[in-house]
């Protein structure tokens, strides 16, 4: 049985809103929407499982129609969709009696469903969200785990099916929330396509994953981003070809500029624009400039900015103004501008608060420039 | 630091000379115009340089009155117990002048005197314990105090605190520093968004809002179940009307026979057979009488009676007869009676006949009528049409009749009762679709009440995506915010650290100062107070005398005690003391108060001392007290 695991599309979202790119990003979401639908045909996947966050507010009818036309087009495939966090079910949602393709199921119950496909003798197993996340938490963790178990009693002979589970939760290493990993592993699913997470993540190998979002939603989801699919064979069970098809043609990337003392922004820049070069001007680049500067040197974005050709998230100045404070302490003993580093500095920098470092800079420097020349 | 000897090429009036100077107490005497001032000019310009402040013109001032003369000369100084000269010669501009200190200890080159130090300029700051220029001049370094009045000198003096407070670098200023940052605060907070954080909150305040009405119970979604219903309903309806469709013919057909028969209740029906019975009986009756009309016996019996009758009747008229009878009235009476009773017999036979007749016609009547009745209900082709066998006939017509009859009961009372199906189907189909409307009704409420959610979650999800717009600028205003809190920090500590110089400085000098003044005044005063104005009043026994009050030559004495005690706060932790320059600070003491002032001076002085003077009144003074010095004449 091939299928295909996907969640966190979020359609209807618009990534870095306040960008130029914005709007086309959304527009991306939806077109790598539509690829994960062709990549169903193409791959003649049995199953298309969307963990959670389909869209990235409860959806409206007309969106829902436009979605159900996709699937309409791959009648071969059975598509599974389990509420999420954004598109979470409620008592009052539309998906309670909206007309689904005949291929088409969207788990609306308050508590575990399961759905039984006969061509591929395979159970889908799964759960939405309900109501807001707390409220999801909660009812996950009132929820009986053993309603979770799969009952065995229509394996018939040595027809033993395929079981899956879809769920849509947090699952950290260091947050005791409804299962902790050991627990959901012994329950003997074949595979757990779990959703929630933007960046795809292998917690049991070929046994449980995030697929991650097929595109990635903002600065934090550096990596490659898309779908995974599995092949489990219906008699041993066993997986094979399990693995992650790249959706999406670009990334978020983080890149850090380091400067000294000597630097140059044009040097700086012309750095950049080389790494932005090999690694693609298509990703959107969150840049940081680190380092000791010159004290009078300032890596001011706006004039930077214009510079480097491609798609900028964010400009980070982390840089610091190289003081010798030993130096400007002998030339200054006792006059403010000692009493001014005695006051602020101490010993160790690294236990400087941001706000007392650049207080102490801010300080020097404006003495330093409002000093009457002798 | 020490000066330990000075050779002037030129400066001024002073050209070619040279002086050396003790470690302690140096008096250098000279009068009028024999170049004091110029000497003390000469050593802070060879230890600072000529001055590039453009009001100080004293590259002029001091170019040597010969020509020819190099302009400047050698200041020999000590330091830390080694030996060092300055060297400095000036030209027409900055540029032109020389600079160097050599270090008379280290000798690489054969026969030189010494290596030249190569930051020449660091090594004499840290000999000069890093004062400035100005500093010196104001503190190390007193000059005379020329004759000014006494507000003048007050002002003076206050302006000279001022000065002093702003630090060893005069040319750092917390002001500015301060005014400097807060224009910074002032262009951050113009890029401040603040109605971004206001935007945000409300809208935050607006998506609270929103999803509490979407969980408004009155959205839940009932479609389902209201489509299920009302689909319940219709398939109800159309098997109520598959029934309704099912009797409707046969109650045609029947409703068809009934108006056939003519009979349309049960009443009617009943009353059709009675008669129909009565008609039977009278046609049996009928065919009674007839049976006994068709003999012929009577007939033939009336008939030959009759004849017989009529012939006796003739007889007797017309007949001999025996005598009794002859006679006429015997003979017409017997004669009329026979007549009579022939009359009598042939009408009974004429009245019989008739009698028949209409026995028969009256037969044939019931019979018709018989049929007629029966027409509706029986077919009476398959009546065998035997007039002989009328009463059979009739019988099998009654018969059928009856029989037809009850057939039409049963067919009456089938008829009724699906009458009453009929209406009993149709009330109900009156009823479901009621409900069915009524199913319509809630299901287009509801889906009014879908579309306002729609509507609602389309806001929703607008509204979260300003938010998302919103966030960046929220998070700029926070860095914003935090540079501030940064600037305002620096700010805040440049304040707090002026504020302590200033009154950690007003401290040092009112007790400083103070004791120096006790001492100088020779106890006349107690101590000094500076105020927050930098208004100065002297205390004596408890009483504050404000400055202007004091004689010029006490105040000039507490100038002196300042200016010690500037120095030494400036100096403080420094290696080696500077040496303190007095130039003709006495030129207005009377002689008790050079006493005690050279006592004072003794006593505080640690280091060198350098007095210029144009009177020997201090010579005389030292040479009473038994104080040691060395006399520099010019």
């Amino acid at each position: 049985m091939r299928f295909i695991h996907t969640s966190d599309v979020n359609l209807g979202f618009i990534p870095d809103p306040d960008m130029p790119w914005g709007k086309e990003r959304a527009r991306e979401i939806k077109d790598s929407f539509r690829k994960i639908i062709r990549k169903s045909q193409e791959l003649s996947a049995d199953c298309l499982l969307i963990a959670g966050d389909l869209f990235c507010h409860p959806p409206r009818s007309e969106e829902l129609s436009i979605v159900n036309e996709l699937f309409s087009e791959i009648p071969s495939v059975h598509v599974v969709i389990i509420s999420g966090v954004q598109d979470r079910m409620e008592k009052n949602s539309i998906l309670m009696n909206f007309k689904w393709s005949e291929n088409v199921s969207w788990l609306t119950k308050d508590e575990p469903e399961v759905l039984y496909f006969d061509d591929i003798n395979t159970e889908i197993h799964g759960i939405s969200c309900y109501k807001s996340y707390e409220g999801h938490e909660k009812s996950l963790s009132k929820l009986d785990f053993e309603k979770l178990r799969p009952g065995k009693s229509e394996d018939k002979g040595f027809s033993r099916r395929i079981r899956i589970l879809m769920l849509h939760i947090p699952i950290g290493e260091d947050q005791d929330l409804p299962f902790p990993l050991e627990k959901l592993s012994e329950l003997q699913y074949d595979y757990i396509a779990l959703g929630h997470s933007h960046n795809k993540k292998v917690l049991v190998n070929e046994k449980m994953a995030y697929s991650g979002s097929p595109e990635p939603l903002c600065e934090e989801d550096t990596g490659e981003h898309g779908i995974f699919t599995g092949d489990i064979h219906p008699l041993t069970h066993e997986m094979s070809s399990f693995s992650f098809i790249k959706i999406s043609e670009l990334s978020y990337i983080h890149l850090k500029a380091s400067v000294n003392r000597q630097s140059d922004s044009s040097e700086i820049i012309r750095k950049l624009n080389s790494e932005i070069q090999t690694l693609g001007d298509k990703n959107i680049y969150s840049i940081i400039i680190e380092g000791k500067r010159d004290p009078e040197a300032s890596y001011d974005y706006k004039n930077f900015g214009l510079s480097i050709k491609a798609r900028i998230s964010s400009w980070e100045d982390r840089t610091e103004p190289e003081y010798d404070f030993k130096a400007l302490y002998r030339e200054h003993p006792s006059d403010i501008l000692g009493f001014f580093i005695r006051a602020l500095r101490k010993d160790n920098e690294e236990e400087m608060s941001y706000v007392e470092k650049q207080a102490l800079y801010y300080g020097i420097d404006a003495l330093l420039q409002t000093k009457a020349k002798a | 630091m020490r000066f330990t000897e000075a050779r002037v090429a030129g400066f001024g009036k002073l050209i070619g000379r040279s002086f050396s100077f003790s470690e302690g107490f140096n008096l250098i005497y000279g009068h009028n115009e024999a170049g004091k001032s110029t000497l003390y000019a000469f050593l802070y310009t060879l230890l600072y340089g000529i001055s590039t402040k453009p009001k100080d013109n004293i590259r002029e001032v001091y170019r040597p009155w010969k020509k020819g003369v190099p302009y400047g000369g050698r200041l020999g100084i000590s330091f830390l117990g080694k030996e060092y000269i300055i060297e400095r010669f000036f030209g027409d501009t900055q540029e032109e002048d020389t600079f160097s200190v050599i270090d008379l200890s280290l000798q690489s080159e054969e026969g030189s005197e010494g290596d030249i130090i190569e930051d020449g300029e660091g090594f004499l700051k840290k000999a000069l314990s890093n004062i400035t220029r100005d500093a010196y001049l104001n503190t190390v370094s007193i000059g005379q105090l020329k004759s000014i009045t006494n507000r003048e000198m007050v002002r003076e003096l206050r302006q000279y605190i001022g000065n002093i407070e702003s630090s060893n670098d005069p040319g750092l200023n917390g002001k500015r520093a301060v005014q400097f940052l807060e224009e910074k605060i002032a262009t951050l907070e113009k890029q401040l968004l603040p109605e971004a954080a206001k935007e945000y909150a409300s809208l935050t305040g607006e998506l609270r809002n929103i999803e509490r009405e979407i969980a408004d119970p009155k959205y839940e979604n009932f479609l389902p179940l209201f489509l299920q219903r009302r689909d319940e309903t219709g398939r109800e309806m159309g098997r109520i009307r598959q029934e309704k469709d099912g009797i409707l013919p046969e109650m045609e057909r029947d409703r068809e026979a009934i108006r056939r028969s003519g009979f349309f209740d049960e009443a009617q029906m009943k009353a059709g057979v009675s008669e129909m019975e009565s008609l039977y009986e009278k046609s049996k009756q009928l065919n009674e009488e007839n049976k006994k009309l068709k003999g012929m016996a009577i007939p033939a019996a009336f008939v030959t009676l009759g004849f017989i009758t009529l012939v006796l009747a003739l007889f007797f008229l017309i007949g001999d007869l025996p005598l009794p009878f002859s006679n006429i009235w015997p003979r017409l009476f017997l004669c009329t009676l026979f007549l009579l009773l022939s009359f009598g017999a042939f009408s009974y036979m004429v009245f019989r006949a008739l009698k028949r007749n209409k026995a028969k016609r009256d037969l044939l009547f019931i019979e018709s009528e018989i049929r007629r009745k029966a027409a509706p209900l029986v077919d009476l082709s398959d009546i065998n049409d035997n007039i002989n066998n009328i009463e059979e006939v009739s019988g099998n017509i009654f018969t059928k009749y009856k029989k037809s009859m009850e057939d039409m009961h049963i067919v009456l009372k089938r008829h009724q009762s699906n009458m009453e199906k009929l209406d009993r189907l149709s009330e109900d189909i009156s009823r479901l679709s009621k409900e069915e409307s009524s199913f319509n009704e809630k299901i287009s409420l509801q889906k009014e009440t879908q579309e306002e959610l729609e509507e609602k979650l389309k806001h929703l999800s607008n509204v979260k995506n300003r938010l998302n717009m919103l966030r960046n600028s929220l998070s700029e205003n926070e860095r914003i915010e935090k540079e501030i809190e940064a600037l305002s920090l620096a700010i805040e500590t440049l304040g707090q650290i002026q504020e302590s110089i200033h009154s950690s400085f007003g401290t040092y000098l009112n007790k400083t100062a103070g004791e120096m003044v006790s001492r100088i005044t020779g106890g006349a005063y107690d101590s000094v107070w500076i105020d927050d104005g930098l208004k100065l009043s002297l205390n004596i026994s408890g009483n504050m005398v404000p400055l202007e009050r004091i004689s010029t030559g006490t105040i000039d004495q507490v100038y002196l005690a300042l200016r010690l005690a500037s120095a030494g706060f400036l100096q403080h932790g420094a290696e080696e003391p500077l040496p303190i320059i007095l130039d003709e600070s006495f030129a207005m003491y009377d002689e008790g108060r050079i006493g005690n002032t050279l006592k004072f001076l003794q006593d505080e002085v640690k280091g060198q001392l350098l007095l210029f003077t144009c009177h020997f009144w201090e010579e005389d003074i030292l040479e009473r007290e038994g104080m040691d010095y060395r006399l520099i004449c010019l």
